[in-house]
């Protein structure tokens, strides 16, 4: 266990040295906040009544300012580090470590992420609450899952990177399959609006599949839309469903490998 | 040598940089998809929003799919001709700039043809297939007053996001640090001109309107096309001061590029 926590310190301190570009990123998060915070408000000045599907105004401004403060700590796009270790042969060496393999890439991530709560989430939630007034949690409580279920979100999403990176040992060139990763994903996790709006049977599809698990849940327990213990329950679920899925996966792409050198 | 025979040297390069991408059509066509699909998943976003709100800012969805693909045609086009200079940042740091400074033509010509990404040309027919469609739907005249709002409102547009995008590598003749900034007004420019701009509070309208003069340029355009209400009041002013701040800012930015390129000192051992 503690060379795992070594792993993750390496990748804290790491993240810790880019201070200007923690402020690039904060200015870029921000400036799309204001962008989707106004739209989302322009689209509610049209309606009769408060609610659309559940939702209320301040609940969709608020969801807008999560999905950005997360953006980086979930880091769902454009993440190919290890489809590159399999492009470049160095995932042999990996697999050649006296430790886990999953347990390397997971600790990696984990030092990636929790610094970007600190630097990322809570500055851009509180440009978020200066310029917008967006909601804070109603009790201690929700702010507690909240934080639980962003923890468990990170875990989904590294969980749903590593399958897609594994999907190199198949194919040469990610590239194509990066983009439309990208807009799938960005589309499913609810990053545009919640899932609460799109129309049947899309709403369903969105439901069931794992995306959700990393934005939606963390929101839902912020503004304490359903029921905590059953939101992380099911980021559990998919968790272990999907750590499943990539051991199969890289059973099967192992055999696939061939790394070149001399 | 004269401009032309510089423009003439510069489209060759462009189209041989074009002919090496086409080298690896699976590679090629699978992103250009991968594209494609990023705009049509933009635009369903946008239809799905009005399936549950009725108007954004008293435009209707044909009316901000307009918009959207006003936006979107002069954003895709800019993008296909700025790829180049993404790759200025890295060539500054490395000193691999030097080799475009000691050849005969325009430093900023070569800058920008380091890449061409003929990827983009699936969002732009996308673009431009969304803007007839619209066009059709909300069965508007093409008349010469139209035409000449649409032309400048393309032409001011294209300039003025390479003028951002321009930015960007300006920026890294002072800084090896991130240009994220400068993405975010580019990107978020376009994105944010895809909706009327009357929606956005004052302080942030005033600088994409009179700063960086997007609103100028896009939405006014194209709010006289559809002739709608103007809540800002500044439609009898804007198509001519439009082209004219555009003019202002590339001025602006060509001089900033200027100045960098003469900052730049290369990097060795």
């Amino acid at each position: 266990m503690r060379i795992y926590l070594e792993i993750a310190r390496l990748a804290i301190h790491q993240q810790l040295a880019y201070r200007a570009a923690t402020l690039a990123g904060l200015f870029t998060n921000s400036v799309f906040g204001v962008i989707l915070g106004s739209v989302m408000l322009g689209f509610y000045g049209s309606v009769e009544g408060d609610c659309v599907n559940g939702w209320s105004p301040d609940d969709a401004i608020t969801l807008i300012w999560i999905n950005q403060s997360l953006l980086v700590v979930m880091y769902l796009w454009g993440w190919w580090d290890v489809s590159r270790t399999i492009q470049t042969g160095a995932i042999a060496s990996d697999f050649l470590r006296p430790i886990s393999w999953y347990g390397l890439w997971l600790s990696r991530d984990f030092g990636r992420a929790l610094p970007a709560i600190f630097l990322r989430m809570v500055p851009t939630l509180a440009i978020g609450w200066l310029l917008f007034d967006i909601s804070l949690p109603a009790t201690p409580a929700r702010g507690l899952w909240f934080l639980i279920a962003v923890i468990l979100g990170v875990w989904v999403s590294f969980s749903i990177r590593l399958l897609s990176n594994l999907l190199a040992f198949w194919l040469i060139d990610h590239r194509g399959l990066a983009a439309v990763w990208l807009t799938l994903t960005t589309f499913l996790s609810g990053m545009a609006m919640p899932i609460a709006f799109f129309p049947e049977p899309l709403r369903t599809i969105a439901e069931l599949l794992p995306f959700q698990a990393v934005l939606m849940s963390p929101i839902n327990t912020w503004l304490g839309k359903g029921d905590p213990l059953l939101i992380i329950a099911v980021q559990m679920i998919w968790i272990v469903a999907l750590v499943i899925l990539c051991s199969i996966a890289l059973k099967r792409g192992e055999r696939r490998l061939v790394v070149q050198g001399g | 040598m004269d401009w032309q025979q510089e423009l003439g040297l510069t489209w060759r390069i462009a189209k041989l940089r074009i002919a090496a991408q086409m080298q690896f059509q699976g590679s090629f066509l699978m992103q250009l998809f991968g594209n494609s699909i990023m705009t049509i998943m933009e635009i369903v976003t946008v239809v799905i929003f009005f399936q549950q709100f009725p108007a954004l800012g008293g435009w209707t969805l044909d009316e901000v799919l307009l918009l959207y693909a006003m936006c979107a045609i002069a954003f895709e086009i800019a993008d296909t001709m700025q790829n180049g200079l993404d790759l200025v940042p890295e060539q500054v740091r490395t000193g691999d700039f030097d080799r475009l400074l000691t050849r005969p033509i325009s430093v900023y010509l070569q800058a920008i043809t380091l890449d061409i990404s003929v990827r983009h040309i699936g969002k732009t027919i996308l673009a431009f297939g969304l803007f007839c469609w619209a066009w059709l739907r909300l069965d508007l005249a093409l008349t010469s007053e139209t035409l000449l709002l649409l032309t400048s409102a393309w032409i001011c547009g294209i300039a003025l996001f390479i003028a951002i995008f321009t930015l960007g590598a300006i920026v890294s003749f002072w800084t090896v640090g991130s240009i994220e900034v400068v993405n975010a007004i580019s990107y978020g420019g376009s994105d944010l001109a895809q909706y009327p701009i009357h929606i956005y509070r004052r302080w942030f309208r005033t600088i994409f309107i009179w700063l960086i003069p997007i609103g100028f340029v896009i939405y006014y355009p194209t709010l006289i096309i559809l002739d709608k209400p103007d809540p800002l009041g500044f439609a009898p002013i804007a198509p001519a001061i439009g082209p004219l701040l555009t003019i202002a800012f590339v001025a602006l930015v060509s001089l900033l590029w200027r100045q960098g390129v003469n900052h730049y000192h290369s990097t060795g051992s």
